[in-house]
């Protein structure tokens, strides 16, 4: 096998260990900002519900309450969906920048063609040890939720985390 | 530095956009307890509403949230701006965000700063990076052992040239000859063929090859009775080829600066033949890339000066590069004085090569004396033979080569005589194996390679671009040898130990 060869399945190997470390962020792009930004934004996370029957239902966690959990589509509609007939749901709060954090591997692997022979030490360094930490940076903003009683840890992620006000419309204009 | 500049920017935006935020929701009754570090506060209202604060304050003895803000109605639309007191008794739930520097940033901040240490080491001695050509190791019987640089001069394609190299310690067993070609440095290698060549040779005698390409069969080397250089008694270094090398150190004000070697074989040989087994140190490679260095971003109009045959320019390449010399191998004369017998001039610093110079027959001792750039040379042996008869060496094509594990029909194509070139990248290595015709304590081995190199610029180089100093090696080399030798004896003890640890591939 040619250097080039090599080069090539090493530039691969980095790709399919970020893109399996890696967790995409569920939310519509621009739809969360930086932790900076959003922590004065007023809405809330963005949330991804598979239910036991029918298609995925995706939108703004408004709460969770009782025994439902309510999400405000992209149509503008507040749906709510008993806890019972979710399989599972994933949340995202923030954008974990993790575009920023590859850029930065691959800058990390390419610098070290200037570390001579120590490349065949700090190449697999930056290889792993790069993706483990983009994973891990992937990672810190998604709540994952398997169990209809763990509702609780993760309501603080809605727009309304003490429940569902009195007065809340069925009908509103979702975040842009 | 512009680039410097722009990855410490890079760095900044990316460190400023990668953090993380904890989010922690407090009852009002524990808002004593409230992260103040939190720059902004989110009051949950009971009826929905949204109050976004910064700065703001919690009021223990008022039992009130107090700061200047926004506040947002159940659908989130802004009802009103202002500076606000909410009373704590109409609150749902507190929530403050901190944001935090994300642990993987730490992680990738390190791992950069082990990296640019590493590069620092290896910028501080960029002229010590490992080069020279493509590396040949066969085994000595016990080991693989690197006996072999193809074509050290050759670094541009219009001087491509042929090399043979004796495989004076190859000690291979049965009929076949293993030989691992390797690219372990920043260049690209054109490598047109690599054969062996294998000089028939009888019990008790070697087989040793002349300046010109001849082969002569020899005796036994014998080692030298009498040897005399500035630092005293040399014989015993040079009495065998061990890897025990006779050095010097460069000349502190003129790097062109000569010294002599003096040696007396009292017994005296029939058709004497002096053995020299040498290598080039790291000085014409300092030089080398020195030259490249003052080139700077002007290296491509130079090759390509060269590539269109401007004679000027090729004179001028080979009259720097040749300054230092080669070994001048001269005998004593009638009138007391010296005559020049030739010159070795092989190139490369890796792998000594071993050649037998035929000197005039001297009546009773037999007196060599070497003359050479101090500095410049390791010498591992210098012995006495008798030259016997000349011998036709068999040219063996390569009968199998691996590239790693796997066979490669295309490379063993190109690295036989033929118009078809074999390209390698740094860290690209062939195991390339011989046939020969009978057991291989039969043969005297040598390596015939043909091809040339291409080094990688280095940034630290094009940093010390420099038209004059590239103008002063060409046009005034003695001027640049006396100019340069302050800045290589700075390096001179320290290059040796970086050039071998900036190998692409270590071993």
């Amino acid at each position: 096998m040619s250097n080039a060869d090599r080069l090539r399945r090493a530039g691969l190997a980095a790709f399919l260990l970020l893109a399996a470390g890696c967790t995409s962020n569920p939310a519509p792009n621009l739809w969360l900002s930086t932790p900076k930004t959003q922590q004065r934004d007023p809405y809330g996370a963005w949330i991804v519900l598979t239910p036991s029957r029918g298609p995925r239902v995706t939108g703004e966690f408004l709460a969770a309450d009782r025994d439902s959990v309510f999400v405000l589509s992209m149509d503008d509609s507040v749906r709510a969906i008993a806890f019972a007939d979710v399989k599972e749901a994933q949340i995202a709060y923030y954008d974990a920048s993790t575009d920023e954090l590859g850029v930065w591997n691959f800058a990390g692997v390419l610098s070290t063609l200037s570390n001579g022979g120590f490349l065949i030490l700090t190449a697999p360094m930056w290889l792993i040890g790069g993706s483990i930490a983009a994973a891990n940076q992937s990672q810190a903003p998604m709540r994952y939720l398997h169990d209809a009683g763990a509702w609780a840890a993760v309501k603080m992620f809605a727009r309304y985390p003490a429940g569902v006000p009195a007065g809340m419309p069925r009908k509103m204009l979702h975040k842009t | 530095m512009r680039r410097s500049v722009f990855v410490a920017f890079l760095l900044a935006v990316i460190i400023g956009c990668t953090q993380r935020m904890e989010r922690v929701v407090t009852a009002p009754t524990a808002a004593g307890t409230l992260d103040k570090k939190s720059p902004y506060i989110k009051v949950h209202m009971r009826d929905g509403a949204l109050y976004v604060l910064s700065p703001w304050t919690w009021s223990e003895s008022a039992r009130t949230v107090n700061g200047t803000g926004t506040l947002f109605g159940v659908d989130r639309s802004a009802a009103k701006q202002g500076d606000f007191s909410v009373p704590i008794d109409s609150v749902a739930l507190l929530e403050t965000n901190v944001v935090k520097s994300s642990p993987s940033v730490v992680a990738l901040s390190i791992m950069s700063g082990i990296t640019a240490s590493i590069a620092i080491y290896c910028a501080s001695n960029p002229k010590a990076c490992f080069g020279s050509c493509p590396t040949f190791y066969i085994t000595d019987g016990t080991r693989d052992v690197l006996q072999a640089e193809g074509f050290s001069a050759s670094i541009a394609p219009s001087l491509e040239a042929r090399d043979v190299d004796a495989l004076y310690r190859a000690q291979p067993r049965g009929r076949d000859v293993h030989v691992r070609m390797m690219n372990e440095a920043y260049e690209t290698h054109v490598v047109r063929y690599v054969n062996l060549l294998a000089a028939p040779r009888v019990p008790g005698r070697r087989v040793l090859v002349d300046e010109r390409n001849r082969y002569w069969s020899v005796t036994e080397p014998a080692p030298p009775d009498r040897c005399a250089a500035g630092e005293g008694d040399c014989r015993s270094v040079l009495a065998a080829f061990d890897e025990k090398e006779r050095t010097s150190a460069a000349d502190s004000s003129d790097l062109a600066s000569r010294e002599f070697i003096d040696i007396e074989f009292a017994s005296g040989a029939r058709s004497p033949g002096l053995v020299l087994a040498s290598r080039q140190s790291l000085l014409p490679t300092y030089l080398l890339y020195q030259t490249f260095a003052y080139l700077g971003s002007h290296v491509g109009d130079w090759m390509s000066m060269l590539e269109r045959g401007d004679s000027s320019q090729i004179n001028r390449a080979k009259s720097a590069g040749s300054w230092l010399g080669g070994i001048d191998v001269l005998v004593p004369n009638a009138s007391g004085g010296w005559d020049s017998v030739t010159t070795v001039r092989e190139t490369g610093p890796l792998a000594s090569d071993v050649r037998v110079i035929p000197l005039p027959q001297q009546s009773g001792t037999t007196r060599v004396r070497l003359r050479l750039a101090k500095g410049a040379w390791r010498i591992d042996a210098a012995q006495l033979v008798s030259i016997g008869d000349q011998v036709t060496p068999l040219r063996i094509e390569p009968s199998d080569v691996f590239a790693g594990a796997k066979r490669d029909t295309a490379a063993r194509g190109k690295l036989s005589t033929g118009p078809e070139a074999l390209v390698t990248l740094p860290g690209d290595e062939y195991n390339i194996t011989y046939h020969l015709p009978g057991d291989a304590s039969q043969y005297e081995l040598f390596l015939d390679s043909k091809g040339y190199y291409l080094e990688w610029m280095r940034s630290e180089w094009v940093a010390e671009e420099n038209l004059f100093g590239a103008q002063a090696l060409f046009l005034d080399p003695a001027g640049a040898m006396k100019q340069l030798a302050p800045a290589f004896k700075r390096v001179e003890p320290t290059l040796e130990e970086a050039f071998w640890r900036s190998k692409y591939v270590k071993r």
